[in-house]
């Protein structure tokens, strides 16, 4: 074909763009996979049972806050990532600190604690705690994160493994609040720790999807 | 030079922002000078790794696809011509992948160098439009044969199809996309 003829095709009955179409579908993704993980915190696992008292919503906030602000230092980075030419304008490294906002905190509360309080501060209530977290936390950011790649494909990401990375955390972020109504592990290095490895995780499993997935 | 590629930069841009108001005359012109841009860039690309310029002139189809179907993509308030070599060079580099190319002896390139030069010698390329029209939905294939091809406008082909205008406006976006869809497929086999 004759590259005239295939400009005519393109230009011939032009329809505006609907602008923040590409915005609306993120959040639409983003709602739909929170609604998702937060159903199947509760159907699987279910909230811990003395969520209720004073304490332990200190702790489901501290939590929270901790996963949403992942997600909050995520998405600008993702909108970013799925429109092309921002790639060398932008600070993608930013989306580590909450991360080591984490973890110097929780070194700051190990620096404080007295050793013998390590362990139950590092590996959380009980033995099993740790693989909980990690297990849970991916399982629930599945959904999200296919959602999330759904909506990518609207868009139009030139860096594919940084975009799924990038995805990989803000799921693995809505997966770690979706977990916090269920994990019974009351410390900072915990949620340093374990919180931040599964997203981690999350982001790895994301960076390899991107290629496969975000293509066009 | 720097002055003349931000200047180039500034008309693309307004262009494009005609463009996503809908404005089917500036996209005809926008799309014709990145037509002779992006020409020229595959062309030196494709030299460097020992291809002809029919592979360099099917790519550059495939980029103003692209450009079309990912136009929603461009922040006005941003700067055009980072946008415009991100989708060259992203295309350029799925096609090293696809055709598992070397990447090496690739030289580094800045967002000016897009615009810097310009190549208007067509030559043709392998893509068989009636061929791939034959593989979309048949409502597709009439709207756009209208409306794309034969330059009807949404209200005649609607009369003639016996549709409503709004049926063949969907039909057609509908199948625009099919058809970027069918071409990238064509391009991975």
């Amino acid at each position: 074909m004759n590259t005239d003829r295939l400009i005519d095709v393109l230009s011939a009955d032009l329809e505006p763009v609907c602008h923040g179409q590409f915005g609306r579908t993120l959040i639409l993704a983003m709602v739909m996979g929170g609604a998702a993980a937060f159903g199947l915190m509760l159907v699987t696992v279910g909230p811990r049972p003395d969520l209720h008292s004073t304490t332990h919503l200190k702790w489901l906030s501290m939590k929270l806050i901790f996963a949403l602000s992942v997600i909050g230092t995520g998405v600008p980075l993702l909108v970013r990532s799925a429109r092309p030419g921002l790639e060398n304008a932008t600070n993608w490294a930013q989306v580590f600190s909450p991360f080591f906002a984490a973890i110097a905190v929780a070194l700051a509360m190990l620096f404080i604690g007295s050793p013998q309080a390590w362990r139950g501060m590092l590996f959380g209530a009980s033995t099993i705690s740790s693989t909980r977290c990690l297990l849970c936390t991916v399982f629930f950011a599945a959904i999200p994160l296919a959602a999330l790649i759904w909506a990518l494909r609207k868009g139009a990401p030139t860096r594919l493994r940084l975009c799924g990375a990038i995805a990989g955390i803000v799921a693995g972020g809505i997966g770690a609040a979706a977990y916090a109504f269920s994990c019974a592990s009351d410390t900072i290095p915990f949620i340093a720790i374990w919180y931040g490895l599964a997203i981690a995780l999350c982001a790895v499993i994301g960076a390899q999807l991107g290629p496969r997935f975000l293509r066009w | 030079m720097q002055e003349l590629a931000h200047f180039q930069g500034r008309e693309l841009r307004d262009l494009m922002k005609a463009s996503l108001d809908g404005d089917a005359g500036a996209y005809r012109a926008l799309l014709e000078r990145l037509t002779g841009h992006l020409r020229a860039y595959y062309r030196r690309r494709f030299a460097i790794i020992g291809h002809g310029p029919a592979e360099a002139e099917d790519l550059l189809q495939e980029a103003l696809i692209a450009i079309h179907t990912h136009r929603h993509t461009y922040d006005p308030l941003q700067p055009f011509t980072p946008w415009i070599h991100a989708i060259a060079r992203y295309k350029f580099l799925d096609y090293l992948r696809r055709t598992k190319s070397s990447f090496k002896d690739l030289p580094m390139e800045s967002a000016q160098e897009l615009t810097a030069r310009s190549d208007m010698a067509a030559v043709e390329s392998g893509l068989d439009l009636q061929r791939l029209m034959s593989r979309i939905s048949s409502k597709a294939r009439v709207a756009i044969q209208y409306v794309k091809l034969e330059g009807l406008s949404v209200s005649e082909a609607a009369a003639r199809c016996g549709m409503s205008e709004s049926a063949i406006k969907v039909a057609v976006h509908r199948g625009m996309k099919a058809l970027a869809l069918r071409i990238s497929e064509e391009r991975k086999t």
